[in-house]
């Protein structure tokens, strides 16, 4: 009965594994895209911004206070919001003027979107 | 007699005593009955963890998925809104050379989507974005209040626009040579019943259709559906040249609010009015909630607010 025991809860646990395996990958999947998208939101929300003020996109970073050394003159509505919901979320400008949007995934690896004043 | 029933009972025995209340009288095999309650309890036990797991991994799992169908469900309201944003002015290579004068920006008013096009003169600029009172619109139905964001846009044929009839935009100068143009271009909207080239204008000429559209809102509470809804109502195009809107369309469910505000055309920075290229983009400012998909996960709404920048707005009148 002891080996029975065995079998079963080596059957369970194997399951359990399996399901735990599976389902992780469903949340690493549901959040990546939920990642994906604030960056989008975040990106575009700083397209729109620089546009409107007549700005180039990294001064548009800057002024919205989310980048090193910047300081927030403009209101940039939920920006900031975005960046904080993303693990270890950073923007930084580089010096062609294009803007990049770090962030670590659930696996450890980092996402990185450029952005330029031409486009994605 | 005797000798088979002795038999039977030895077998009777033998075969009882593999079980867990087995009594063999003369040699004691398999488990006692606290081992079989300790192994049951073992077994009882690895299911509730297996269970009590399971459901706490697949209720983690359904909630990021609930978050990211919220953000997605997001992403593909602001992906409209910005395309509806996109063709809200007469496009780019139509308008290559044009600038607005002074005076025309000053005229700048607000289009009326109760006013059809057969009133309307040739205008240099067709296409905007503007916020309506759906109280005070009479030509929009009637149901709904609150305010609505109506888009009038310009799309390019023959790539764009269709084929079927509706409103057709074209130059005035269009059966001119680029050469024989004088000054900048007025457009004129006429219901046609194709959106073939008309056929005064000359090959190259540019031309279009021209789609109003007003997207509102509705609450749970006065949806058919029983869920807040996004809706789209446009004018019709296609039966004859009356013009009128059509029945509102629910666009997308699941969006407790929105709230519109209209930016001032007035830089932050600097304060001064948006001059040179970009003295007509407007800005509205879209803010929409939308609701989580599954009212068992008790996730919280998901609030996204975006700023929308819109194309010229045109001087009428």
């Amino acid at each position: 009965m002891w080996v029975d025991y065995g079998i079963a809860a080596s059957i369970g646990f194997a399951g359990l594994l399996g399901l735990v395996q599976l389902t992780g990958e469903l949340t690493a999947l549901s959040t990546s895209a939920y990642q994906l998208t604030m960056a989008g939101f975040l990106l575009d929300e700083l397209a729109a911004l620089s546009l409107w003020e007549g700005v180039s996109l990294a001064s548009a970073a800057q002024l919205c206070g989310l980048v090193e050394w910047g300081t927030q003159v403009l209101p940039c509505g939920m920006a900031e919001g975005w960046l904080a919901v993303l693990p270890q979320g950073r923007l930084s400008t580089a010096v062609d003027g294009s803007v990049s949007l770090t962030w670590q995934q659930m696996d450890g690896s980092v996402m990185a979107i450029i952005r330029s004043d031409a486009g994605e | 007699m005797l000798a088979s029933s002795a038999k039977l009972d030895a077998r009777v025995t033998s075969t009882s005593a593999n079980g867990c209340l087995g009594l063999g009288t003369q040699r004691l095999l398999g488990f006692s009955l606290i081992e079989c309650l300790v192994v049951n309890a073992l077994a009882l036990g690895l299911l509730s963890v297996l269970l009590v797991t399971s459901a706490d991994i697949i209720s983690a799992a359904q909630k990021a998925g609930d978050r990211s169908e919220q953000a997605i469900r997001a992403r593909q309201v602001f992906d409209f809104l910005e395309s509806l944003v996109k063709t809200a002015q007469l496009p780019d290579k139509w308008t290559t050379g044009d600038r607005l004068t002074e005076n025309e920006t000053i005229q700048y008013r607000l289009m009326d989507p109760c006013e059809g096009f057969e009133t309307g003169v040739p205008q240099p600029h067709w296409g905007g974005v503007a916020i309506v009172d759906l109280a005070t619109t009479p030509c929009l139905t009637s149901a709904d209040t609150g305010v609505g964001l109506y888009f009038e846009r310009v799309l390019p044929c023959p790539d764009q626009c269709g084929e079927g009839a509706g409103y057709q935009i074209v130059s005035t100068q269009c059966d001119l040579r680029d050469g024989q143009t004088s000054g900048g271009h007025q457009w004129q909207v006429s219901w046609q019943q194709t959106m073939e080239r008309p056929l005064r204008c000359r090959d190259g000429a540019a031309w279009g259709r021209v789609e109003r559209i007003v997207l509102s809102h509705r609450s749970a509470e006065e949806s058919i559906e029983g869920v807040a809804v996004l809706r789209l109502q446009q004018i019709a195009q296609g039966l004859d040249a009356t013009y009128r809107w059509s029945q509102p369309e629910t666009m997308v469910l699941g969006v407790d609010a929105w709230q519109l505000s209209d930016l001032n055309r007035f830089s932050v920075l600097t304060g001064k009015a948006m001059r040179s290229a970009r003295e007509h983009i407007r800005a509205v400012r879209v803010r929409v909630i939308i609701g989580p998909p599954r009212a068992q996960t008790a996730l919280p709404s998901l609030a996204i607010e975006r700023l929308l920048i819109a194309g010229p707005l045109p001087a009428r009148g």
